[in-house]
């Protein structure tokens, strides 16, 4: 084997690698920008320009690592990158209210901080790899992939919320656990028997002018599916929905870092059966649905 | 938030709203969570929420229903108690609706007036201090509704019977914390289904201002509501906090049975 063998399969791996944790971004960009918050204090104004730039900059230097390129410039890049990760991670441990799960591929591959700092670590070091075997003909930077990885990422960034990605985006999606939701904990019903759940805005005037549709199509509150209604910690706003919407079922509140695990847009809805989520739904589900989950069965 | 809505609308969206609680009957429960001077308060058993504050500064009692909310004066006729549960009423919604009152949301409270009378149904007092399980259900009597609904695990509860040594449980909670609304009449049907255990029980309910303001909470170092402490010989010997409080039956026996020395 070649010395320059390892160091191109390092670069491909990193540049895989930075291109998957740019497309979970820009999947959920808005999502991104809360849970970047969250970690580095930057006001909401720059939160979510700085989520595009990061996106893009890791698709451009991903694209490049792809296309073959191993300049000086974008293997340095590559370790601060993965570095600065380490560092970002290791401060998420130390913290007392660091995240509980974090690590760059958002929801499409959630960790740990202790996982996410060991896997940040091996890319580090993958870094190092990746300068071994270079040549004069891979050490050339070419702009060509990086601008069209960058240009490419940031376009799904801002058309992403119209895009159904909802299910790769977030934790409630076909196939998940009620515990990967985290769901149970608030309301341990959901882990047997089939219900309904509401993600719901309770600011929002269409969802208070939607509920008493909802009830009256589930046969609320004696339907033969159980509906749970999840929404943000908000006291005040509880209380003004809970007179003027009037929902027939429990709307429980829900702190709003856990909440935000499980939808890009408001309202989201999920039949979950058996433990399992068994369909998800941007908004609410369609008369047609609703008939079928009123009579009891699966639609 | 003051709604003015034709008394027609009103009429119709009543009469659809009571047409999904079956048979136009709304059944109520007392509440010590929300309260008026001088009257007793009934909230809805099932959603959608309601009210009925009886008697009331109108002179006939007042129903106060939401989606969207409004308050009418109510035909004493129409209610009825339960005959099997006295702290349960029945409403009856039928036929035409009238006698609607103006009605506003001001924070958590409701304010209804009519010609210069005012009523306003409040957030209850905080119920503070130790309190035994009975006295807490009657403060609470929506705890106890609550913990009908739980069905906890038969081997867990099985676990908690045969405790033979007298084990302590200080149970740390909010009278008017939502999620001890959720969580604490879980833990009360646990402990009336294992009735007879060597179990002693006291709720501690602490202010809504702050746990600083409550010595108690203070000196054990209670970091959130509702916690569970396990003692024995009048020594800590495990706390039940957080998720624990998903199947408290199940955590209660898995810290009683091998409790872990703190």
């Amino acid at each position: 084997m070649k010395l320059g063998t390892p160091g191109v399969v390092a670069a491909c791996l990193l540049g895989a690698v930075l291109l998957l944790a740019a497309y979970a971004k820009a999947i959920d960009p808005h999502g991104f920008a809360v849970r970047l918050g969250d970690v580095v204090p930057v006001p909401d104004a720059i939160a979510y320009p700085g989520a595009l730039v990061i996106v893009a900059f890791e698709a451009g230097l991903g694209a490049a690592l792809l296309g073959g390129s191993r300049h000086p410039l974008v293997l340095l890049l590559t370790t601060a990158t993965f570095l600065a990760f380490v560092g970002i991670v290791a401060w998420q441990l130390v913290r007392p209210d660091g995240v509980a799960a974090c690590g760059c591929f958002g929801q499409l591959l959630e960790r740990t901080p202790r996982q996410a700092l060991y896997e940040d670590v091996a890319f580090a070091a993958l870094s190092g790899l990746a300068w071994l075997g270079r040549t004069a003909r891979s050490g050339v930077f070419r702009p060509g992939p990086s601008v069209l990885g960058a240009g490419a990422s940031v376009a799904l960034a801002l058309f992403a919320p119209w895009l159904p990605l909802d299910d790769q985006a977030t934790a409630l999606a076909p196939g998940a656990s009620v515990e990967a939701t985290q769901l149970d904990g608030i309301v341990p019903e959901l882990r047997a028997g089939r219900h309904l759940v509401l993600l719901l805005d309770r600011a929002d005037p269409t969802t208070r002018t939607r509920i008493a549709h909802l009830n009256e199509r589930l046969k609320l509150p004696h339907g033969a599916t159980a509906v749970w209604g999840f929404a943000d910690d908000n006291p005040g706003l509880a209380a003004a929905f809970l007179w003027s919407a009037g929902p027939a079922f429990e709307v429980r509140s829900v702190a709003p870092r856990m909440l935000r695990r499980l939808y890009r847009t408001l309202p989201r809805s999920a039949l979950l059966d058996a433990g399992h989520v068994v369909a998800t739904w941007s908004g609410f589900p369609s008369d047609a649905t609703l008939d079928t989950l009123a009579r009891g069965e699966l639609p | 938030m003051t709604r003015f809505i034709p008394n027609a609308a009103l009429v119709a969206l009543l009469a659809s709203s009571s047409s999904t609680t079956h048979a136009f009957t709304i059944e109520l429960a007392a509440t010590g969570q929300f309260a008026v001077q001088g009257s007793a308060t009934y909230r809805s058993i099932e959603p959608p929420v309601a009210f009925l504050v009886q008697p009331s500064p109108f002179g006939r009692p007042v129903f106060i229903t939401s989606g969207p909310l409004a308050a009418r004066l109510l035909d004493p006729k129409r209610i009825s108690r339960d005959a099997a549960d006295p702290e349960v009423i029945r409403v009856d919604t039928s036929g035409s609706q009238q006698d609607f009152l103006s009605v506003r949301l001001e924070g958590p409270n409701i304010i209804v007036d009519r010609d210069g009378l005012t009523m306003t149904v409040k957030e209850g007092p905080p119920l503070l201090g130790d309190r035994t399980l009975d006295e807490l259900i009657a403060a609470l009597p929506e705890y106890r509704r609550d913990a009908a609904r739980y069905t906890p695990d038969p081997a867990a509860l099985e676990t908690l019977r045969r405790v033979k040594q007298p084990t302590e449980l200080l149970v740390f909670f909010g009278s008017w914390c939502p999620h001890c609304e959720l969580a604490v009449p879980r833990l009360v049907r646990v402990l009336e289904d294992v009735h007879g255990a060597p179990l002693a029980v006291t709720f501690h309910g602490v202010p809504h201002d702050g746990w600083a303001s409550d010595p108690m909470a203070e000196n054990l170092r209670i970091t959130g509501l509702p916690t569970v402490i396990v003692r024995r010989d009048s020594k800590e010997v495990a706390r039940m906090e957080g998720d624990q409080w998903a199947a408290p039956e199940k955590s209660l026996a898995a810290l009683v049975a091998t409790p872990a020395r703190r």
